[in-house]
């Protein structure tokens, strides 16, 4: 069976583990412990280890959901799942003090899957807080990669319809990904077998 | 690929009455039995576009029958509409559309207004007859500046994987479609909704790169095209079934 994981990160209070339940088909597994952080997330628990939960897709896929701790005390879980990880969803809160600062910053952490173009930004609580809005998130991002274009929404992470929108925005830009990575790469290599190797080849 | 000839796909019958409110943008004879063309959305498309392009203190009024009025003010990005856009009515009736200066008076009595992204996405969609902006090219090859909040549109599965494609690469219209096997007049929906949300840029065949229907706001400030950026890659039909995006879909029975 082919396993796809996804991880789900960003800040402690961010959504997380909800964003978790809603698409899981199975109950989540949780390992939270009481928050001792109360100034950065007004909350009971907080994630220590991970959430699981999954997606299965008939007798041949498995979508594996991992929700990775916010805090960065706990980046060594990081380091373990984003080396099996297809792609991120990446949550932050948009009322926090610096939620464009606090994107950033998991962006630097996860580099390879944002390079892969593998990740969506998830902006919650923008009912809370209007700003930034998702022009300000992209224009962060445009700024420290003009070469790519993440997708960026607002959401709650409780609607379903809303948290599935994500997952196959990710999906598809994976498979964007793919898919036109690997004529660029056989034109490249046409094109210039001794010479160095762009990244990627334009046709005509 | 398809030509700019606009087709005249749905047809409303001419009011009975010559006196009946004149819509804007139809064209043809209005005499009794005879079916005339109706441009639907396209009139303000049109004159949201201009005003986008020659930003100036107006607003674009919205009459048709059985609603009241749309106020749209693109230089804030607002309007203002009584109907919701879950009513959105697709295939507007007796449609007028007037561009008036701003009363200053009335600007300063009015309530906020609503966040004009989701309109703007109804109304690229349901104007120019699934032909293409008549400001774009049919050549020119398109590319994403930004996603649209698509948890806040309505959308379909095929438009959102045309949208990946629009954010990786830059694309002519035909080829959009045909890499994405979709029906090229949604394609054409599709550029010509994310145009009017300016959230485009564009390439010509020749050396200059474009806003694609942007100004100088700054919306599109990054609406141009970098030299680092690839033309586009060419690729072949990619099938629809098969891939995790497919299977995903079918699992979550969207």
């Amino acid at each position: 069976m082919a396993e796809h994981v996804i991880l789900f990160g960003g800040p402690m209070g961010a959504g997380k583990t909800t964003a978790i339940e809603t698409l899981s088909e199975t109950e989540v597994v949780r390992t939270e412990a009481a928050n001792t952080d109360r100034a950065t997330a007004d909350k009971d628990t907080t994630t220590v280890a991970l959430d699981y939960g999954e997606i299965t897709l008939g007798e041949t896929d498995k979508v594996r959901l991992y929700g990775i701790p916010g805090q960065q005390r706990f980046d060594f879980m990081w380091t373990i799942l984003k080396e099996r990880a297809k792609g991120m969803v990446l949550l932050v809160n948009n009322d926090a003090a610096d939620p464009v600062g606090e994107m950033l910053t998991f962006l630097d952490e996860f580099r390879d899957l944002y390079d892969r173009g593998g990740v969506v930004v998830a902006a919650t609580r923008s009912d809370v807080s209007a700003t930034p809005t998702v022009a300000d998130y992209s224009a962060a991002l445009t700024e420290r990669r003009p070469d790519l274009v993440v997708p960026v929404f607002t959401v709650d992470p409780r609607q379903e319809d809303q948290m599935r929108t994500v997952l196959m925005t990710l999906v598809a830009n994976i498979e964007m990904r793919e898919m036109f990575a690997a004529p660029a790469a056989a034109a490249a290599a046409s094109a210039a077998p001794l010479a160095a190797q762009p990244a990627v080849a334009v046709a005509e | 690929m398809h030509g700019h000839e606009m087709t005249f796909e749905p047809a409303r019958t001419a009011p009975a009455d010559p006196q009946a409110p004149h819509t804007g943008t139809a064209a043809g004879p209005e005499t009794t039995g005879i079916t005339v063309p109706s441009f639907g959305w396209t009139g303000v498309a049109i004159a949201l576009h201009r005003l986008q392009q020659q930003p100036t203190a107006s607003i674009v009024v919205v009459r048709q029958a059985d609603h009241l009025p749309l106020v749209v003010d693109v230089e804030t990005n607002a309007y203002w509409w009584d109907t919701p856009l879950t009513a959105f009515p697709a295939e507007p009736v007796d449609i007028d559309v007037v561009v008036e200066a701003k009363d200053p008076a009335v600007e300063a009595s009015r309530a906020p207004g609503t966040d004009l992204d989701a309109l703007l996405w109804l109304i690229g969609n349901n104007s120019f007859l699934g032909e293409l902006a008549w400001w774009l090219q049919r050549d020119d090859r398109y590319k994403l500046v930004r996603w649209p909040n698509f948890t806040m549109l309505t959308h379909t599965p095929e438009q959102m994987r045309m949208t990946a494609m629009l954010g990786y690469t830059f694309l002519p219209v035909g080829e959009l479609a045909n890499a994405s096997e979709s029906d090229p007049a949604e394609a054409r929906r599709l550029v010509n909704a994310f145009s009017l949300m300016r959230l485009l840029r564009a390439e010509s065949p020749g050396p200059a790169a474009v806003a694609a229907g942007s100004s100088s706001s700054a919306s599109s400030s990054s609406a141009s095209s970098s030299s680092s950026d690839p033309e586009y890659v060419r690729v072949a039909p990619q099938p629809r079934r098969g891939g995790l995006f497919s299977r995903l879909r079918d699992r979550l029975g969207l």
